[in-house]
């Protein structure tokens, strides 16, 4: 291998025939350099149009990227693409990620990533071992839940291997289906659980003792101390999180990492080891509880104020995970939208048993019934909530308040995700990046409006930043103080989207956690912007990738690397979906409504002005290089990011320039 | 002299300190090349961090027929001097916490990284701190 950090094969398991091929991987380096980047290339040359989610052709493309399993912070993470089973109005490529230490296993294992087509004529599962593969019978573990066939197959091959699986919810296709490893680490939105369903595939199964080199150890080393070092609280945010004194005595509440590599105490992540179950009487539950999964118990005086108690909020959630299901959609989308309609006297009973959000019964019922398919309700609702809406014929309106648009409840958005905080204009940026994407955009989302409402002093009262040290910092990147002034409207509004969606990239591709890159605000600094020795905080990832891998790119390469990416992901849906400025524009009256939130600095609630915005989408599609009129990439883009050969196969789809 | 201070509770599993060493003693990502050990518990969340104790008497050093491990003055950490070790393995045997490792025939051990060891820097959680002492 040329480069260090990759292992250097690919797998490709075709399912229908059994066959297992390695494939070089350098055969897409460096421009494809890893995860999201090499997802890209692989869907534009081997997802024809009309692929469906479900279809055997339809690629699952599982990629680590080169930092994945080194010693760079927080880049344990995995990738997951392909034809989305969640997707909405149609089923179009779309990515997932998912944490722990399965990607790194992979790696050790010789491979950097799994692309598995077909569909096996049985339930199997993948055993990869130190450059082997082989298919293997499952007929034993299908029906399991995801814990119970990581067990299954650890107590065969031993406690060391990582197990990457699904549950009784990906079996049956469940569109919104997860699937996991560990007790909390998911490819949670897209539905790829059902997309491994769909191909027998029940679980894969990893262990490896190969080395991944180094390009150059000294500097790596230093470039990752000084990265770690310079990391602050939780999220990249100024405060680190404190554990609870009660949970920590009654449940033994600690800290746990929620994927390798990750070194803050972090709000979100928190491992239980036990927990009184209320469910399963007599048994002790443990398990981790990250991100949205804390919200389960119900929160008083907000939005999500059912109470179902700490001890059965954990147990639904660890039952939720088992079962295989996307915690986001049932959190945030699916129980609102029920209790809106119970609420509204629209619905009272569901397959016979009544809406009662604070019974763990209920949720049970609710849960185990989506991922079996069981009754006609909440078979409708294993279609996720949008579709089950539309067969069902109720609470198309409601719908409105919760999902932004491609079958996704609402997230960093400041209207139907009531759980995170962020205002006007900063949710402008968020209704652009849900605009341009095909899920819900949050790796670009929590680098500008989370990474903002973070250090401002609203969020953190004691180590935030005053608003004209937030806008000075800013302008760092966003080369403007514009892009992050609390009073702009609708000024500087494109460029974050654009900068954000390179970031984006990157860290889905080499690969380093969403929530703490791209480092831009510190506390360490005196003009409190983000550095560690001679680094500044954006290039962080940069020199990590460089110093690894031994590829000479600056921070433009790097950025026009990535930025490649979304031009080849936009060409594969205007080849295969006819997407268009049209579709882009379906979110608009989402944001319509009324923000959840109020900017102080303003004093009233804001709606989208559709008119403004579509002025700033103009702005976004001019600085991508893409038809005003379409919201497509032009020839003359396309050339400029070196895809001459994709844009001829786009024939008259698009138009030579803008 | 310094040596490590672990307590296995306060592990979050991030494999930090593993990755770390690794590379710092080997110049690459080889998990063989670690002197510390984290064996993940992912249903349980209680991880258990092996680790070598520089102990006063090490069973390391008496197992050793030829004499290889030896102290360095000033960190207190027993190291190997591979111009003498024999890779006869028995220092591995003979380590009570299973803390000395084989790697291709060749036996493994902390050096502490000459006092300032890069495990501890890379443990975010005071997992792994450093404790100072007298002779």
């Amino acid at each position: 291998m040329k480069y260090g950090g990759y292992a250097g094969k690919l797998l490709r398991v075709n399912l229908t025939t059994g066959a297992v091929e390695q494939q070089d991987t350098m055969d897409y380096l460096p421009n494809w350099y890893g995860g999201r980047a090499m997802a890209a290339r692989i869907a534009w040359d081997e997802i024809p149009p009309g692929t469906g989610a479900f279809d055997p052709a339809n690629p699952l493309i599982i990629l680590t990227g080169p930092l994945t399993g080194t010693a760079a912070p927080f880049s344990g993470r995995t990738t997951v693409s392909g034809v989305s089973a969640q997707g909405h109005p149609v089923e179009w490529y779309s990515r997932s990620s998912f944490g722990g230490h399965w990607g790194p296993e992979l790696k050790h294992a010789g491979f950097d990533g799994v692309i598995v087509t077909g569909r096996a004529p049985k339930p199997v599962f993948l055993r990869i071992e130190n450059r082997t593969c082989t298919v293997e019978d499952a007929g034993d573990l299908w029906g399991m839940g995801i814990y119970s066939s990581q067990k299954k197959i650890m107590e065969r091959y031993g406690k060391d291997w990582r197990v990457f699986s699904i549950g009784p919810a990906g079996e049956n296709k469940v569109r919104i289906a997860i699937a996991a490893t560990e007790t909390e680490s998911a490819s949670g939105q897209g539905g790829y659980g059902a997309v491994m369903g769909s191909k027998n595939l029940k679980a894969i199964a990893v262990h490896g003792t190969l080395p991944l080199e180094v390009a150059e150890p000294e500097r790596f080393t230093e470039v990752c101390r000084l990265v770690l070092k310079e990391a602050h609280g939780s999220h990249g945010w100024p405060h680190t999180a404190k554990l609870d004194p009660y949970k920590v005595k009654r449940f033994g509440q600690r800290y746990q990492a929620c994927t390798q590599g990750c070194g803050v105490k972090c709000y979100d992540a928190r491992f239980y080891t036990t927990v009184p179950a209320v469910l399963q009487k007599g048994k002790t539950l443990s398990g981790q509880v990250d991100c949205i999964a804390g919200l389960f118990p119900g929160f008083e005086e907000s939005f999500y104020n059912w109470n179902l108690g700490f001890e059965a909020g954990f147990e639904i959630g660890q039952i939720a995970n088992d079962e295989g299901l996307n915690h986001w959609e049932i959190l945030v989308g699916l129980i609102p939208w029920l209790r809106f309609l119970k609420n509204d006297g629209v619905l009272n009973r569901i397959d016979g048993m009544e809406i009662d959000l604070n019974s763990p019964e209920f949720w049970a019922f609710l849960l185990r019934g989506i991922s079996r398919r069981e009754g006609e309700f909440r078979s409708a609702l294993a279609e996720g909530t949008v579709r089950a809406s539309q067969i069902l014929g109720i609470g198309k309106e409601r719908l409105k308040e919760l999902f932004p648009a491609w079958g996704y409840a609402g997230h960093w958005d400041g209207h139907g995700d009531r759980i995170n905080y962020v205002f006007f204009p900063y949710w402008i940026v968020s209704a652009l990046q849900w605009a341009m994407d095909t899920r819900d955009p949050i790796s670009s989302a929590h680098g500008y409006g989370q990474n903002i409402m973070g250090w401002s002093r609203i969020c953190s009262p004691e180590l935030g930043l005053g608003w004209d040290r937030i806008k000075k910092v800013s302008a760092n990147v966003y080369g403007s103080e514009i892009c992050a002034d609390p009073e702009s409207g609708y000024r500087g509004k494109a460029f974050p989207v654009w900068w954000h969606g390179q970031r984006s990239v990157m860290k889905d591709s080499l690969t380093v956690g969403d929530q703490v890159f791209p480092r831009i605000y510190s506390l360490r600094t005196e003009d409190n912007f983000a550095r560690a020795g001679n680094m500044d905080g954006p290039s962080f990832e940069r020199h990590m990738f460089t110093s690894l891998t031994g590829i000479p790119w600056n921070d433009g390469d790097l950025e026009h690397a990535s930025e490649r990416v979304i031009q080849l992901e936009r060409a594969l849906l205007v080849r295969n979906w006819s997407r268009s400025r049209t579709d882009d524009e379906s979110v608009i009256p989402y944001f319509e409504k009324t923000e959840q939130q109020t900017n102080p600095l303003i004093g009233k609630q804001v709606a989208l002005n559709p008119e403004k915005f579509k002025k700033v989408m103009d702005e976004y599609y001019t600085l991508r290089g893409w038809d005003k009129g379409t919201g497509r990439p032009t020839v003359e883009t396309l050339k400029k990011f070196d895809l001459r050969k994709e844009a001829e196969e786009l024939g008259d789809k698009i138009v030579e320039k803008d | 002299m310094v040596k490590l201070v672990v307590n296995s509770d306060l592990c979050t599993g991030c494999l930090n300190c593993q990755t770390v060493c690794a590379l710092v003693h080997g110049g690459r990502q080889d998990r063989s090349a670690s002197s510390i050990r984290v064996e993940l518990e992912i249903f349980t969340g209680l991880n258990t961090i092996t680790y070598c104790r520089q102990c006063e008497d090490p069973e390391c050093r008496n197992a050793c027929p030829v004499g290889a491990i030896q102290r360095d003055e000033s960190t207190g950490a027993w190291k190997i001097d591979y111009d003498i070790c024999i890779k006869c393995g028995e220092c591995i045997t003979a380590c009570s916490y299973g803390a000395m490792f084989l790697k291709e025939e060749i036996p493994l051990k902390c050096d502490l990284c000459n006092g300032e060891p890069a495990c501890v820097e890379a443990c975010a959680f005071n997992a792994i701190t450093i404790g100072t002492y007298e002779r």
